[in-house]
Formats: structure tokens, C-alpha cells, sequence
């Protein structure tokens, strides 16, 4: 299978007015197939969004190149095909959302890429169900929640229907109850066969994938399954990374003595082996 | 939102909400045009009667255009002193020591008051029963035709649009920046004028570095959602003129009458 987005020592650095700009991303190689649930950690300036930039064209490689389903970015005339490939949901909700009203913010989308009008409404209905809007097709942005801006925001991205969707720290500005339904929202998608990245500074998110990014300092350092990272997941803080709580506690406990497996592939497990302990005394 | 109307729409289904953007647009700007020629006091007032009528008709409560007026009642208030000091002419009505009133005085400031608060209704009425999305799209269509001569009508109209969008935005962050800086002891209330208007530089500077932050933003969100310009842009509402927007039209020829009829 050819992979859906393609780094090929990939160096990037912005254009700025110093004689001699740092490199922000050094030599990324990278391949992501087709319907892979992908997570992104560093932490802050470590190149996270510019690489997310990287993989629609929003940005262009000093060096090396971004293949997107076999296009390159760099080509002026596939830049629009690869942008409806690529679709990216960003930070701030507020910000992403164009027109002033729910059903025209999706439809603003569409009218870029020049769909019929009449083809319109049952894309913009489905994009609506997806993102489980029914019923706010009318209002305005102002009057929704945060979590039900962002949810309009994926909505507007997902009526493009892209195969790959990138999140860039799409979670961080909600409440807990918005920023489930978004998880939500994504480990659906991702079912349904799209290929999911999310770019987050929470650990517990970012396991939640089952492929997992390190950047650090504009290199990628770790790319590893989830399920094989639990148990040398301690070694996140060498880059100054949260370790989700669980493995934390399976960790200290371990080094309290207690005989717990040095192997664990996730939260169930280690709850149930916690469990046998304590029943056994 | 509290007391912030401009732009604001009302949701409805009165004769006024089904007419098609483009006609009221036009209208409307016509009207405007008009005002500027009626010069009587008795040409003002069957336009008042008519903008009495059509408020009436679109069922929105008069208080909001009350709450409209708010901003330029000062100068109307303004403007009529000015006339009722500066204007000579016919009889003279009140004496005092300095000042002097004569009755074209109170002429001339009762049609000054009306036009500008026909000014203010006719375009309250437009924004309160046409949907932010209609009044854009009916612009960018009025204003293609002007393509040809170098008018970005499809740029103009999607910057009225986000305007629109993120007018309750912004007022909402000033409302918290405002908070923000009264907790830590400013008052607005106090001093002259210019004193106040001083203090409200802590508002605005953080005002403006969001907003040009959010500008940023959207652009990077609108450029990853294929945004390219009008370039190959389809548009998904599409306007129909009906029979109704006839109505406009006529009423445009007996306003346009009553000018002749009245004129000096
Ligand atoms: N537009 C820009 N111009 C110049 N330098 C930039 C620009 N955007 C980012 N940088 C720099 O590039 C580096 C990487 O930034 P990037 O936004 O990719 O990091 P990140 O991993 O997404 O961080 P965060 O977790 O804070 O979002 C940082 O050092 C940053 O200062
Ligand atoms: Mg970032």
C-alpha cells in the first residue's frame, strides 16, 4: 500500500529577516498509510504545527519534499487536490469559522472548490450528522459553545471529504465535556476510514492513538506503536513529555516492589493485575 | 448582547424579511439618495409615515430602532441648534438677549431631525430583517456587474461577511478586557472627556493585537479549506427575485413623486 503522506528528508525553516534562520524541522522522514490513527507530541517550538503545515502545502519544504497520495506540494497544480486530501482542524474554534451562520460556514468549503449548489445541501446535511449539529443548522457562531464551534469546524473540514484529517491541538481550548465529544469525533472518523493526526500536549490523548510521534527540538525522536510504548513510555520525560497517570503509578509501584508484569499494553490491564494483587492479600 | 444592534438581525417571516436582498439593497440606497432632496417639511414627513409603515409591517418593535438611534442622537441634537441659532428667515418666533429664533430656524431643524433619522431607520430596518448572509450576497451580486471595471465585488462582500461575523466576537472581548481592567482599578466613568477616552487605550491595544492575531488565523483556516479567491467559486444560496420586489419599485416612483410634487 503507498503511503497517504510521505516526509523525504524534509528540512524546513522560516523566512525571516535574520541572515541565518535555525532550522525548525531537521531531516524528517516519515510515512503514513491509508486509515492509520496517528499522534503528535513535543513540547512547545518543537515543530509540531509546522510539520501539520507541511502535509497540506499551507507550507513548502526548504528542503527534501512532502508527497501527499503520490502528489508532491510543491506542484502548483495539484496544490488543490492535495488540500482536499489533507484537511486541518486548528486550534482556536473561534478562528476558523468564516460565514455567520452554521450551514454557510460548511457550505464556504464547498464553494471553493466550486461543487454544484444543487449538490450542496445533502453534503452539508451529512457533514452536519457527522458532527451531530442537527437542529443549529440556522444559528449563529456566536451563539454556540466552544465545543460545538470546534465541532463546526470539523464539519466544515469533513463535508470535503478528505481522506486525512490533521487536528492541531484541536482539544486544548475545551472543557472536558467538549474535548470528549471531539475524541469522540475522531476515533469515529477514523473508523470510518480516515486517517487521523492529532497534534496534542496531553499524554492521555495522545495514547489514545495507536501510533505515536516524539518531536523534539525540530526532530522526530520517537515513532512507535502505542501498544509497544506503554512499557518504555518513562522514557517521554528524557524529552520533557507528560506520561499518562496510569503508566506513572505502574511505574512507581514497580519500583515500590511490587510484582507487577513489566509488560502492560493498556489502562484495563494494569487495573486488573492491580486488582489481583490486592485480592490476593 | 447587551444594547450592541448594528448588524443585528431579527429572525422573521413578515412581507419586509421575504423581500430579496438585492431589491432592498437597492432600494435602500436609493431611499438614502432621496432624503437628501427632500427639503420640504412636508415631503419629510410622508417619508417618515412610509418608513412608520414599513417598521410596522416587518414587525420589529420600535424600541430597537430607539436603541439604533442612540449613537447619533447627539448629533441630531446638534445639528437642530445649530439651525435653530444660524437660520434667519419668516417670522421671527422667539427673542432673546443673544439669540434670536426665527420660524425657517425650526423648519430647517425638523427636517435636518428627520433625515438623519431616516438615514438611520431605513438602514436599521435593512440589517434587522435581511440575514447577514442575504445582505452579503445580495451586494457581491449587485456589485459584479462592476467587475469589469476593476470592483473586487466577491472580496468586498466576504469582507462584510466576516465583519459581520465577528462583530459579537469582538464586542464580547471588550466587554471582558474592559472588565478586566476595571478589576484592576480603572474607572471609566471619571474625569473629561478626553481623559476618558485615554483610559480606554488599556481596551483597545489588546483589542487590536486579538484581532490581528484572529485575522491571521482565519486566513491560515480559510487557505486550508481551498480558499482561492472567486475564482472557480460556486455559490450555494441562490437569489430570486419575485413578484413582491415589484412593490419596492412602485413605491420608489411615488416617493420619487412626492420629491416633484414638494419641490421648492
Ligand atoms: N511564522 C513563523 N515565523 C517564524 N518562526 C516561526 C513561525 N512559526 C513558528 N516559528 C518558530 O518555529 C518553531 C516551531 O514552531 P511550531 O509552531 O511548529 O511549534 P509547535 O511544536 O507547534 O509548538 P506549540 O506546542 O507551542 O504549538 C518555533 O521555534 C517557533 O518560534
Ligand atoms: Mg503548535
Amino acid at each position: 500500500m503507498e503511503p497517504i503522506i510521505q516526509f523525504e528528508h524534509v528540512w524546513f525553516r522560516y523566512q525571516v529577516d535574520e541572515p541565518d534562520p535555525p532550522w525548525v524541522l531537521k531531516d524528517i522522514r516519515l510515512n503514513i498509510d491509508p486509515g492509520e490513527y496517528v499522534s503528535i507530541v513535543g513540547n512547545n517550538g518543537s515543530g509540531k504545527s509546522t510539520l501539520a503545515r507541511l502535509a497540506n502545502g499551507l507550507l513548502l519544504p526548504t528542503k527534501g519534499r512532502v508527497m501527499i497520495s503520490g502528489m508532491e506540494t510543491s506542484s502548483e497544480q495539484d496544490i488543490w487536490q492535495i488540500r482536499r486530501t489533507v484537511g486541518m482542524v486548528f486550534q482556536n474554534p473561534e478562528n476558523q469559522i468564516v460565514a455567520t451562520s452554521v450551514e454557510d460556514d460548511i457550505a464556504f468549503g464547498l464553494e471553493n472548490i466550486g461543487v454544484p449548489p444543487l449538490q450542496m445541501e445533502e453534503k452539508i446535511k451529512n457533514a452536519v450528522k457527522a458532527v451531530g449539529l442537527e437542529g443549529f443548522e440556522h444559528h449563529e457562531p456566536h451563539t454556540l459553545s466552544g465545543g460545538q464551534k470546534q465541532r463546526l469546524a470539523i464539519a466544515g473540514v469533513i463535508v470535503l471529504e478528505p481522506d486525512v484529517i490533521i487536528f492541531d491541538e484541536s482539544t486544548s481550548m475545551l472543557d472536558p465535556v467538549g474535548r470528549k465529544t471531539i475524541l469522540e469525533i475522531m476515533q469515529s472518523l477514523n473508523r470510518r476510514g480516515k486517517t487521523i493526526i492529532h497534534i496534542t500536549h496531553s499524554a492521555e490523548e495522545a495514547f489514545m492513538a495507536d501510533r505515536m510521534i516524539v518531536m523534539h527540538q525540530g526532530e522526530c525522536k520517537l515513532d512507535e506503536a502505542t501498544g509497544r510504548l506503554y512499557q518504555e513510555a518513562m522514557r517521554l520525560k528524557e524529552w520533557e513529555l507528560d506520561v499518562p497517570l496510569e503508566i506513572e503509578l505502574w511505574d512507581r509501584l514497580r519500583q515500590k516492589g511490587w510484582p507487577l508484569p513489566d509488560k502492560i499494553i493498556n489502562k484495563e490491564e494494569l487495573v486488573s493485575e492491580i486488582w489481583r494483587l490486592l485480592s490476593r492479600t | 448582547m447587551n444594547g450592541f444592534i448594528v448588524g443585528m438581525y431579527l429572525p422573521g417571516d413578515s412581507f419586509v424579511h421575504q423581500l430579496d436582498p438585492r431589491a432592498k439593497l437597492g432600494f435602500a440606497f436609493i431611499f438614502m439618495f432621496m432624503v437628501f432632496f427632500a427639503d420640504r417639511l412636508l415631503a419629510c414627513a410622508i417619508f417618515l409615515a412610509f418608513v412608520l409603515v414599513a417598521i410596522h409591517i416587518a414587525k420589529v418593535p420600535y424600541r430597537l430602532f430607539f436603541t439604533a438611534l442612540k449613537p447619533i442622537i447627539f448629533i441630531i441634537l446638534l445639528s437642530s441648534l445649530l439651525h435653530l441659532w444660524m437660520t434667519k428667515g419668516g417670522e421671527m418666533i422667539l427673542a432673546f438677549p443673544g439669540i434670536t429664533i426665527y420660524e425657517e430656524g425650526i423648519r430647517q431643524a425638523g427636517i435636518i431631525s428627520i433625515r438623519l433619522l431616516l438615514l438611520v431607520a431605513i438602514a436599521s430596518l435593512l440589517t434587522f430583517t435581511t440575514s447577514p448572509v442575504d445582505l452579503t450576497d445580495g451586494m457581491e451580486s449587485l456589485l459584479s456587474p462592476l467587475r469589469k471595471i476593476g470592483v473586487p465585488a466577491h472580496e468586498l462582500a466576504l469582507m462584510m461577511s466576516i465583519a459581520l461575523r465577528f462583530i459579537p466576537t469582538l464586542w464580547e472581548e471588550t466587554e471582558k478586557i474592559r472588565k478586566a481592567q476595571m478589576a484592576r482599578g480603572i474607572d471609566f466613568e471619571e474625569g473629561h472627556i478626553l481623559k476618558r477616552l485615554k483610559k480606554h487605550l488599556p481596551i483597545l491595544i489588546p483589542l487590536f493585537i486579538s484581532a490581528f492575531r484572529r485575522a491571521e488565523d482565519l486566513a491560515l483556516a480559510m487557505e486550508a479549506r481551498c480558499y482561492r479567491g472567486s475564482e472557480g467559486r460556486t455559490k450555494w444560496r441562490q437569489l430570486h427575485y419575485t413578484r413582491r420586489d415589484l412593490w419596492l419599485l412602485l413605491i420608489l416612483i411615488l416617493l420619487g413623486m412626492v420629491l416633484l410634487i414638494f419641490r421648492h
